[in-house]
């Protein structure tokens, strides 16, 4: 064969055979390189996600009251971490950190674009989510909120709550013990009582018929505490919610602020008394107003309305404070609002962060986490942007 | 004879990278995810431990009612779509392994049967009080 019409040939396959190694090789290797993109991701998150829970932060107590404020202003964060700094044990993380992460907390919060630039994940997006252990809905599976509440009137001294329990995939849950307390209102007169314990049938539903002292009440605060095997999530139900127009309940530490209303009334209020609803599901007794505990709802140009330190408070494990307030403007009323975890400690889900982006090929990592005594799963989805 | 040298290593390079490629493990491997379902395993076992309800329903003088209370804890506090298979082991004095009451156990048995995908995790504990009395959990978890 002529050698020159061998070259020729030699470079042609040569030749082919490179162009389909440059186009192929790649396509074969776009899996593992997403495989690798994936568990770089993966390893991120796994930081990350131990650096949430495991780590204080520093300063150890930055969500509490740093430079002798319960103002809380992100630059006071110099590490990030949600852990306790009082207790040792794994996963239990500080609730006045975690509520530093409650974009509606009137007394500041640690924006998501500040965090990111502090945990150095330019370039990442990441949504933190508190899940609780199960759901607790209207008996027609609807979400409980201020205008799908559980309480029904039977009569005028008569109260009734109904509600599911069931599982976050949706299965209901039987023998869910359901206890509480109710907390109510009328005129002058306050009062407060236990509600009979109860376990959900076996559809996961639970009903049970208050009796009321005062008739008519003109509001009512339920807190109904739902365990599964001693694994307990905190509801607050409400005929009223006066929160909107009196005072916004926050705890600091020890201290508990009360702040702002969304549209406050404009009116004298005085605090009568305050009780503390434990995640145990006990009621204490916490304070007895004074003829100095009062303020303005509207007038007052201050931020914080009042507040007051309890030394030893958080070693109750608050899950809620009930106020009984006592308005004297338009003839003195007896008022009856709680907080001041309606957006996290309760049977919500809890999330910060950015909007998982779909097909992103986020990677999600999950914990199971002590807040308060409470268990809740946590989870952390991370994502290259 | 050049030319045939010359594709032969060619081909030989080619179908050396192809071997490479098909045999090298890739990163993404079940066997991360069996570790996450590890380390969620020992975090809600100790968990419930440090909130004295593993200790009290393991060592429940009823046995059944123990465990059916431990099956309820253990489905509200892993994720839903984690299917366990729990064993708790009792230890005699004379370092004998016996099994106490029933496997506690929630799910799909097919989810159990690749062992690549099903993490173990083994939790001992000591005692429910004064004296030494140990148990050892022996928990495996398998994703939906």
């Amino acid at each position: 064969m002529n050698p020159v019409f061998d070259h020729i040939l030699a470079m042609v396959v040569v030749s082919v055979m490179f162009i389909s190694a440059v186009v192929i090789l790649p396509q074969m290797n776009a899996g593992n390189f997403k495989a690798v993109e994936q568990q770089q991701l993966r390893n991120i998150a796994l930081n990350l996600f131990n650096a949430m829970l495991l780590d204080t932060g520093y300063p150890v107590d930055w969500g509490s009251r740093v430079n002798r404020t319960f103002y809380f202003y992100p630059s006071v964060v110099e590490r990030f971490g949600l852990a306790s700094y009082m207790d040792p044990t794994l996963y239990v993380l500080d609730p006045d950190k975690v509520q530093r992460l409650n974009i509606y907390n009137p007394l500041g919060y640690l924006p998501y674009e500040y965090l990111k630039s502090i945990l150095n994940l330019q370039g990442y997006g990441f949504s933190f989510r508190l899940v609780p252990p199960f759901n607790v809905t209207n008996v027609n599976g609807t979400k409980i909120d201020e205008k799908h509440t559980p309480l029904s009137y039977v009569d005028s001294t008569t109260l009734k709550y109904a509600l599911k329990v069931v599982h976050l995939d949706g299965r209901p849950i039987p023998n869910a013990k359901v206890e509480g307390f109710i907390f109510y209102s009328k005129g002058k007169d306050f009062s407060l009582g236990p509600l009979s314990p109860t376990v959900t049938n076996a559809s996961g539903i639970c009903s049970q018929i208050i009796r009321l002292t005062l008739s008519s009440p003109d509001y009512v605060m339920v807190i109904l505490r739902i365990s599964v095997a001693d694994v307990a999530a905190i509801l607050v139900t409400m005929g009223r919610d006066a929160s909107v127009y009196v005072a916004d309940i926050n705890v600091v530490g020890d201290t508990v602020v009360l702040t702002k209303a969304k549209n406050p009334s404009n009116e004298d209020v005085k605090i009568v008394s305050i009780y503390v609803y434990t995640t145990d599901g006990e009621t204490v007794s916490l304070y007895n107003g004074t003829k100095d505990d009062h303020f303005n709802t509207g007038k007052s140009p201050r931020f914080a309305l009042w507040n007051k330190t309890f030394d030893g408070l958080r070693d109750l494990n608050p899950a809620i404070l009930i106020f009984d307030f006592s308005a004297v403007e338009g003839g003195r009323r007896e008022i009856v609002v709680a907080g001041p975890y309606k957006n996290l400690l309760s049977y919500n889900v809890f999330e910060y962060g950015g909007k998982v982006p779909v097909g992103s090929g986020a990677v999600k990592l999950q914990r199971n986490v002590l807040i308060e005594n409470m268990i809740y799963t946590a989870e952390l989805w991370v994502w290259k942007e | 004879m050049r030319v045939v040298e010359t594709i032969l290593a060619s081909i030989v390079i080619m179908v050396t990278l192809t071997f490479v490629n098909s045999v090298v493990i890739p990163p993404y491997s079940p066997r991360y995810e069996a570790t996450e379902l590890e380390k969620l395993g020992y975090n809600v076992l100790h968990n419930l431990e440090a909130r004295g309800i593993l200790t009290r329903y393991v060592y429940d003088p009823d046995i059944a009612k123990g465990q059916s209370l431990l099956r309820s804890a253990l489905m509200v506090s892993l994720p839903s779509d984690v299917y366990f298979n729990l064993t708790i082991y009792r230890l005699d004095e004379y370092g004998g392994l016996h099994m106490e009451g029933q496997n506690i156990f929630y799910g799909d048995p097919e989810a159990f049967q690749n062992p690549k995908l099903v993490s173990t995790v083994t939790y001992v504990l000591a005692s429910s009080g004064d004296y030494y009395d140990p148990r050892i959990l022996v928990l495996q978890l398998a994703r939906r």
